[in-house]
């Protein structure tokens, strides 16, 4: 009696084997089309185009992975997605997906009919890198072939990742896009693309940042002028600060490489309302390029590079400022959204005007720059005769 | 027959994974939007006496659950009528919680798995444990809330890269009220909610026993719950409020040095946890209840069938998941505003008299 209910008992467990095994749906890896990245176009008749890279993983004893490109038409972003099953026969694979590259005409016109589908959809994953094509189509900039990588959107990525050493892009995920599209007080720069030739064939370069007017794109920035505003923004993480001023018995340009960066937004608000900020800079770098005779030993001589360097980045943030006052009159430093944060009361009035306000709000910076090394050289390299 | 009986110990984990179950899927509240680990504090606060009013019913009569307690207190009929209601609630709240579950496995893992699957497996589950009895429920709680705590810090510490505090300012930008409508929210769902739990807690050891679960227990897994909630806006930002699972969107954006990455799914583990237990109890006390009300020996010849009810009714209850989030947190709170506080509080006033009443009794007779 005991063995029987025993056998009983493993077969049951033996059977469960076959309707426990997981999902309803199962996929196996080598089925799927992993997409690393998309480029979004717009055609003819209010259409989409959607590219997308998909990789392809060829087996065998060196496995090798390259990827083909893939370029569907739909009314909507989702029905060109999903038309890509007719013509690849698979459906896409989106988790691993670094890089969505928005073309300008789409950009200028409404970003949102792009990222909605992205951001909601649970396919997708809302941390991937979004990117504004400085050229005419984004398919152009995706289809490029990469050049240290196999797949063209890994690079792109990756640059992207390496900007905390360059500094002259911003990084802004999707999920970042859609937060600083709803705040107040605050609009988005975006990562802008373009091609650049290389040995003869065209690779893709992130340089610059797209400005956003809510969902519209309204112009471009460039690299220096990118600097300049993620200093403001306090997302400086390194990159360099030149030195032209030969003044100070330099010969040729001075790099120094930032280490740290630290910036702080103070919103003043005087007794009559109005309203002020400062804006505090406070740098910390390493001398790596001088020519001349300084002798930078001296702390007197290092004050005043140091001092120079601080006026000089000064006057880029403050003439940066101004042109983006001027120029394009939308506040992508965030100075509102800092308002909001600091004195929420003030912000309430204001808010329904702030655009206008900030055309002419004043900003007082000021910056200081530490310098900290000098590298693995303590003095210039001298000429002897 | 033998008295069930589970340990403090066992009585307060149970209670921090009840809490946790489904505000861990759901968030705290959508109204007070960055404040809203404010208004989790509050709740918790608003919630203080109530939880002192359920403990102390239940030791006014040790060894009791609150189905004997309504007919000791107000005899056959009345007695009758709220253990109806009673009975109601926790199958109401049973079905919400295994649909919660059901939408949240369908909408971020299995889309195209039909809900009834995801939800049949969790509901057999629940209906062995709750046929095993409450002592095993109080054993698997007592053995996952580690497992559940080490989760739970670790994903917290990894998620510290990802954290922009400014999000948490303004506070009270938009004025207290949306806060305390909030917090009214949160002492709703889910810290009112342990009312279902009077119940479950017939086998505590001692006549102190309730105070000491619902106090440690509701401070534990309210502080819990406001670090998750801090935790996803000062990931999320205000958006976080638009995500229906935020703690998931949350914890997904995690991703250390490119190889810790996409570990949302342990915290689906404490979702499932979560929603194992708590439905498991309302599977427990509506069974109970019911057969109290049909004078049965013992409730687990029934438990198959609430629970098979129960699942049918979670699969009807809600059309889409839009519905599920805007009944969770506008109409929920109202609705069970009678069953959390309300009754509670006529049920408590007549045992506080009904006691009284036996003590002169029993002192005259003497």
């Amino acid at each position: 009696m005991k063995s029987i209910k025993y056998l009983i008992l493993s077969n049951m467990i033996f059977l469960n084997m076959f309707f426990l095994t997981g999902c309803w749906n199962y996929r196996e890896v080598e089925k799927l089309a992993v997409v690393a990245g998309v480029a979004i176009d717009k055609g003819k008749n209010n259409q989409f185009i959607v590219t997308t890279e998909v990789i392809q993983i060829s087996g065998g004893r060196e496995s090798k992975t390259t990827s083909t490109y893939i370029t569907m038409e739909g009314k909507s972003i989702f029905d060109a997605v999903r038309n890509q099953i007719s013509f690849a026969g698979k459906k896409l694979y989106w988790s691993h997906t670094k890089v969505v590259i928005v073309s300008k005409e789409i950009a200028r016109h409404n970003m949102l009919s792009v990222i909605d589908w992205y951001n909601r959809d649970s396919e997708t994953r809302s941390d991937v890198n979004l990117l504004v094509s400085r050229e005419k189509t984004a398919k152009k900039v995706l289809e490029q072939r990469a050049l240290l990588e196999d797949i063209n959107s890994f690079e792109l990525a990756d640059t992207l990742k390496n900007q905390i050493s360059l500094s002259k892009a911003p990084i802004k995920e999707l999920w970042g896009f859609i937060n600083d599209l709803e705040a107040q007080g605050i609009v988005n720069i975006v990562p802008a693309v373009h091609l650049k030739k290389n040995k003869n064939m065209y690779s893709p370069q992130i340089m610059g940042a797209a400005v956003f007017d809510n969902a519209k794109l309204i112009g471009f920035l460039n690299s220096e002028e990118t600097q300049e505003v993620l200093f403001v923004k306090d997302e400086v993480k390194g990159g360099l600060l030149i030195d032209r001023d030969k003044t100070n018995g330099l010969k040729a340009p001075i790099s120094m490489e930032i280490f740290k960066n630290k910036t702080k937004i103070e919103p003043v608000v005087s007794r009559n309302n109005e309203i002020k900020f400062n804006i505090k800079v406070d740098t910390r770098v390493d001398i790596d390029e001088i020519v001349g005779n300084v002798k930078y030993a001296n702390e007197k001589v290092l004050k005043k590079l140091s001092n120079n360097e601080a006026k000089n980045l000064k006057n880029r943030i403050e003439h940066c400022i101004k042109k983006v006052q001027s120029e394009y009159g939308v506040d992508i430093f965030g100075f509102g959204a800092k308002l909001r944060e600091d004195n929420p009361k003030v912000w309430k009035k204001v808010a329904s005007s702030w655009n206008d306000r900030f055309k002419n709000v004043s900003v007082n910076v000021s910056t200081k720059v530490n310098i900290k090394g000098s590298g693995l050289f303590s003095e210039p390299i001298k000429m002897g005769d | 027959m033998r008295r069930e009986q589970i340990t403090d110990k066992q009585a307060i984990c149970l209670i921090i994974i009840f809490y946790i179950g489904s505000s861990f899927i759901l968030g705290v509240d959508g109204e007070s939007k960055n404040d809203a680990w404010i208004s989790g504090i509050l709740g918790m606060f608003m919630a203080a006496p109530m939880l002192f009013m359920y403990a102390r019913i239940l030791s006014l009569f040790p060894e009791k659950s609150m189905f004997d307690i309504f007919e000791l207190v107000f005899g056959k009929t009345i007695g009758k009528a709220f253990i109806l209601i009673y009975i109601w609630y926790s199958f109401h709240l049973g079905a919400l919680v295994i649909r919660n579950y059901g939408e949240f496995i369908n909408t971020v893992a299995m889309p195209e798995t039909p809900i009834f699957i995801t939800m049949l497996v969790l509901t057999v589950v629940c209906m062995l444990a709750v046929r095993s009895g409450i002592e095993v429920i109080g054993r698997i709680s007592a053995s996952v809330l580690p497992i559940l705590f080490f989760i739970i810090t670790t994903v917290i510490l990894m998620s510290i890269p990802k954290m922009n505090f400014h999000f948490i300012k303004p506070i009270l930008g938009d004025g207290i009220l949306p806060v305390v409508k909030g917090g009214f929210s949160a002492f709703s769902f889910p810290f009112a909610e342990s009312v279902v739990l009077m119940g479950g807690f017939f086998s505590l050891k001692t006549k102190k026993s309730p105070y000491k679960v619902y106090l440690i227990g509701t401070v534990i897994a309210g502080i819990l719950i406001i670090i998750i909630t801090l935790r996803s806006i000062v990931i999320l930002g205000e958006t976080f409020t638009k995500f229906y699972f935020p703690t998931y969107v949350a914890v997904s954006m995690i991703s250390l040095g490119d190889f810790i990455q996409r570990i949302e799914l342990t915290v689906s583990v404490v979702f499932v946890f979560g929603v194992f237990i708590k439905s498991s109890m309302c599977l427990l006390v509506s069974s109970k209840g019911i057969a109290k009300l049909f004078n049965l020996q013992d409730y687990r010849s029934i438990v198959i069938q609430v629970g098979i009810l129960m699942l049918y009714f979670s699969y009807t209850v809600y059309d889409s998941i839009m519905e599920m989030k805007g009944w969770a947190f506008i109409v929920y709170p109202y609705y069970a505003f009678p069953f959390q506080v309300i009754f509670p509080l006529i049920i408590f006033m007549a045992a506080e008299i009904k006691v009284r009443r036996n003590k002169k009794g029993d002192e005259n007779s003497i």
